[in-house]
């Protein structure tokens, strides 16, 4: 789905991404890579499923848009970096321009991990939006779009309510970006009176007002 | 006579008492060695009816020391471990015997553990669970080496569960370790009573040569319903709580000395405490409360205080089922109908102890369509309808389990194992193929999880047995032998530490610090929670929240099922008896004939009722909420082929509703259709929730198989986490591994105790025989109102696809 934002056009993808035609560029927000090794390392014997999809998914993006750059929104990983981390840059390698901006769950990532087409930041100002993870209040933000928040949206459905993962953009200026992990859960609360949800399920986008 | 048979008739005079009838009939047999099963109620002297021969012709000398266990004792209960030592100690004391008596429970301090094989006692006390665990201790081979008979008290516990299938699975291996020892059951009657000697004698090599023995049990049952006090009162229409009948209960228990009042919830027990203790605040001091969520010592102080006669009222859950019996209590009541005929039996026979006196239930029908169940009731004991108890068979977790604990001492041979496991009943009928595939399983992690560590447990060494592969795994796997797998839950504690028992994860992630809520008969606020701990302090607040449990509510059975169809076509054709409970029963009658129809045994009812909810439609089996379940299910599926939609299904013992915003467009014909036997297993494979269920009984299974480990002491893992990961298991497994034993295990349980499939099946010939009668109401029936007014468990199925859904909140959402 293409939406007006900060005077550009830009895509709502179904797989919780956003891809900016006019720069060639892909927004992905969360991924918490190698979370079910932390959990391992825990006690807690649960197999690995999700990363390898993950990268599938991102493999076929990548070959439908050809992005030159591509900017994560910060918890690339949930703690330490591990095999899906390695895949996750082998899969990347191709993009000539790679911006990671750090997020609360980054802390164990260091700079000298990465090739040298990645670029960290804590924001970024970029075309008149800024982009950040979105665990520190901004003052006086103009457009920006984040992550952080793993947003959902939950519908009232015939006999029962059911929360999706959605996109949700508040005062036509801040864009929150659903978690792109699988491994993670649903915060309905931040989608407000006057807001706009946007849904992903069934590889569609659904606008719902909320 | 031999000098210890003189040493105990002389014990016995002294006494003044005689051997009854089933103690002499049991003296024969055991001395010939065969094998038997003892049918006797609680109290009846059926501990000694055993205990007896078992000492008299152990063949050592009176001043002879045994020189490890010829006597093991298997009980289902820690608590009733205490009652047949007290016994066997008074026995061996009169007869001068320098014989030693351990314990070996859950409850036993490190210490004595050890002990236990340094110093060999000659009589063991033990539960399945320890029994395994010893297996799992090194020289437990010599500890056992000795034995002469093997005794499994209250079998009918055992024999339809889990514990069951460990059961067998002991003797077995006991047989490898001494071949010859006898083994003798203890039962109440059972309906399938030949079946349950089976699965207890399999291993003996000796089956089916075996020996029942009865007790004459000719107890007098007498089941009294509470009614409210004024003629003309109704009783309520739905509900579950009953507490419209606490002024009557309240004077039950004044014309009492001591009270036992079985609830079927937890959470119902703690309402009643609450209830009873506010109306008479001096009973204070003298009422107790006591179910399984309690600590084990406020379990034992008021059951010790019951059995000493210090207490007059006890409010209580099936965790007082069983056990010690209580000489005191004079009156049982029972809050709403206790769904079973067996269970029935054994809560009146709490009260009314010795030969000659009559068993009295005082029964408070929780609405009015209990009564109904009351009368039934009475008619499946007169009849002497006893339920059967269903043993299990190939339950490939408990069998993993087992494999697990022999690798933990000697090896676990693949070879040597395979006859003593297939001489069980339990797995009888597995093949080679299973039996190698569960040994790839435990060393290779099966298809899908071989790349694994944790899951490489076991590997195989020279001398050609697995072993664990180290030593964390080895104690993990010590850690969680057993086969009862509970909610992770938390513990609540005072602020001083003491421990009042735990509530489960759910319930309390609904409260905040300074929250209130109703436990262990006190009102406690909540002051933090603390890793898995709840510390609390004593609230003044009145509006508490009472803990649910999940769980714990028992569908009807199958034999009260029939026994309540029998009774409404009784009350159809107007064969009411002319007293209080009949004239209740009459107002019942009428109101339901008046409004819909009371179905005799040749009619299936339909009701329509429409609300602004939607359209209710109400269907009456009457077999039972599980069978409802399901039978929804395939009903809905079966719909799905000539309508499209979304339904809210709730269900019953009684029957099932769908709820739908539009009224289902079908006819006689169509729903004849829909309750077809034909296609049956098809449809319920295809119909949505099969996969649920079976992912719900795999939580279980992986668990027991030891698939999930819940942490160590102090340190355990979160409902949440483990909840998380047997899901990501069982999806793994449907994917990659889908031959899986474990898996498949999980979708036959799930057929068989979920779905219930014989009895779906003949639930669905006997609807094929029967008028099929649809009325459209203008209120609500009788019979529908527990339905309507009770949602506890109610699922929303749908034939769309969520993206028709979401099409179609869209398309509203335009047109607003």
């Amino acid at each position: 789905m293409i939406i007006e934002f900060a005077g550009q056009s830009i895509t709502l993808l179904p797989d919780g991404l956003v891809w900016i035609e006019v720069h060639k560029t892909l927004i992905i927000a969360d991924f918490h890579l190698d979370k079910a090794a932390h959990f391992r390392r825990n006690g807690l014997p649960v197999p690995n499923l999700e990363g390898g999809k993950l990268m599938e998914v991102l493999v076929r993006i990548f070959q439908q848009f050809h992005p030159k750059c591509l900017i994560v929104l910060g918890d690339l990983v949930h703690t330490d970096p591990g095999i899906e981390f390695y895949h996750f840059l082998e899969t990347t390698s191709q993009i000539p321009e790679c911006h990671l901006i750090t997020g609360n769950h980054d802390k164990k990532l260091s700079e000298s991990y990465f090739p040298p087409h990645w670029h960290f930041s804590r924001f970024l100002h970029w075309h008149g939006i800024t982009l950040h993870h979105g665990d520190q209040h901004l003052e006086s933000l103009d457009y920006s779009i984040c992550g952080h928040w793993h947003p959902g949206f939950a519908l009232k459905m015939e006999f029962q309510k059911q929360a999706f993962p959605a996109f949700i953009l508040k005062n036509n200026k801040q864009l929150v970006l659903p978690a792109f992990g699988k491994f993670t859960g649903l915060n309905t609360r931040i989608a407000e009176k006057g807001d706009d949800a946007f849904i992903i399920h069934s590889l569609k986008v659904w606008l719902f007002k909320v | 006579m031999t000098e210890l048979e003189r040493r105990l008739q002389l014990w016995l005079e002294l006494r003044h008492w005689s051997l009854l009838p089933f103690q002499k009939q049991a003296m024969e047999p055991w001395k010939s060695g065969l094998d038997g099963l003892v049918l006797a109620p609680t109290g009846s002297g059926k501990t000694y009816s055993l205990l007896f021969p078992a000492v008299l012709y152990s063949g050592y000398e009176p001043d002879e020391l045994p020189p490890a266990p010829f006597l093991i004792w298997i009980t289902p209960i820690k608590a009733l471990a205490r009652e047949i030592a007290q016994s066997m100690r008074q026995l061996l004391e009169g007869l001068n015997l320098p014989w030693e008596i351990a314990i070996r429970t859950g409850d036993v301090t490190q210490a004595e553990r050890k002990r236990l094989l340094t110093h060999p006692p000659a009589l063991l006390i033990t539960t399945p669970e320890s029994l395994h665990l010893l297996f799992g201790t090194q020289g437990h081979q010599k500890f056992f080496a000795h034995l002469q008979a093997v005794v499994v008290d209250e079998w009918h516990e055992l024999v339809g569960t889990k514990r069951g299938n460990q059961t067998e699975l002991a003797l077995a291996r006991l047989r490898m370790l001494s071949p010859d020892f006898r083994i003798w059951g203890i039962s109440a009657t059972l309906g399938n009573m030949d079946q349950a000697a089976e699965v207890l004698l399999s291993t003996t090599g000796r089956w089916p040569n075996w020996v029942c023995i009865k007790a004459e049990a000719s107890k007098q049952y007498v089941l009294e319903a509470v009614l409210p006090h004024k003629n003309g009162q109704r009783l309520p229409w739905a509900g579950h709580i009953g507490l419209a009948m606490l002024d009557r209960v309240i004077q039950l228990i004044q014309a009492h000395q001591s009270v036992l009042i079985f609830t079927n919830t937890r959470a119902q027990s703690e309402i009643w405490y609450k209830a009873v203790l506010e109306n008479s605040p001096e009973l204070a001091g003298t009422i107790a409360l006591h179910h399984g969520s309690l600590s084990v010592e406020t379990r034992q102080w008021v059951e010790d205080a019951l059995f000493e006669g210090r207490l007059k009222v006890v409010v209580c859950t099936s965790s007082l089922d069983l056990g010690v019996h209580f000489a005191p209590v004079d009156a049982v009541i029972q809050i709403g109908s206790p769904k079973s005929i067996a269970r029935c039996i054994q809560r009146a026979g709490r009260s009314g102890h010795g030969p000659d006196r009559s068993s009295k239930l005082y029964f408070v029908p929780t609405h009015a369509l209990e009564l109904v169940e009351l009368g039934a009731l009475r008619n499946g004991i007169l009849n002497q309808e006893m339920e059967d108890q269903t043993p299990w068979v190939r339950t490939f977790d408990v069998l993993t389990q087992f494999i697990g604990t022999m690798a933990l001492v000697e090896g676990a041979s693949q070879d040597a194992l395979w006859k003593p496991v297939t001489s069980t009943h339990a797995y009888a009928s597995i093949n080679k193929e299973e039996w190698n595939w569960l040994f790839f399983f435990l060393s290779k992690g099966g298809e899908a999880l071989h790349a694994y560590e944790d899951f490489n447990k076991l590997v195989l060494k020279e001398d050609g047995c697995f072993y664990f592969a180290n030593q964390t795994l080895a104690r993990r796997h010590r850690m969680s032998i057993g086969t009862i797998v509970s909610d992770q839950v938390l513990q609540v504690k005072t602020m001083k530490g003491q421990w009042l028992g735990s509530v489960e994860e759910w319930f309390i992630s609904k409260l905040k610090p300074g929250d209130a809520f109703w436990f262990s008969g006190k009102s406690l606020e909540l002051v933090s929670i603390k890793e898995l701990t709840i510390l609390t302090k004593p609230a003044d607040k009145q509006n508490a929240k009472i803990p649910a449990w999940m769980g714990g509510r028992m569908p009807l059975s199958a034999r009260l099922g029939s026994a309540l169809r029998e009774k409404l076509n009784q009350l159809a054709e107007e064969e009411v008896s002319d007293n209080e409970e009949g004239n209740y029963l009459k107002q019942l009658v009428y109101f339901q004939k008046e409004r819909s129809v009371l179905p005799t045994v040749e009619e299936f009812l339909i009701e329509i009722w429409q609300s602004e909810d939607g359209f209710h439609h109400l269907f009456y089996p009457f077999e039972g909420r599980l069978v409802h379940e399901a039978l929804g299910g395939i009903v809905l599926y079966r719909m799905s082929k000539s309508w499209k939609g979304t339904a809210l299904m709730s269900f019953n013992d009684y029957g099932f509703e769908i709820l739908t915003s539009s009224k289902l467009p079908f006819n006689e014909g169509d729903y004849r259709r829909f309750f077809e036997t034909e296609s049956l297993s098809l449809d319920i494979q295809s119909s949505l929730n099969t996969n649920e269920m079976a992912k719900r009984r795999f939580r279980d299974i992986a668990a027991i198989a030891g698939l999930l480990f819940k942490g160590y002491p102090g340190k355990p893992q979160k409902e949440k986490n483990l909840q998380a990961s047997t899901h990501l298991f069982f999806e793994v497994f449907q994917q990659y591994d889908c031959d899986n034993l474990l898996l498949r295990q999980a979708f036959q349980e799930a057929l068989e105790f979920q779905v219930e499939e014989v009895r779906l099946r003949n639930l669905l010939s006997r609807i094929k025989n029967q008028n099929m009668i649809i009325r459209e109401l203008k209120a609500p029936s009788p019979l529908s109102l527990p339905l309507l007014a009770d949602r506890f468990q109610s699922m929303q199925l749908s034939n769309e696809s969520m993206e028709e859904r979401l099409q179609k909140l869209m398309d509203s959402y335009r047109d607003n």
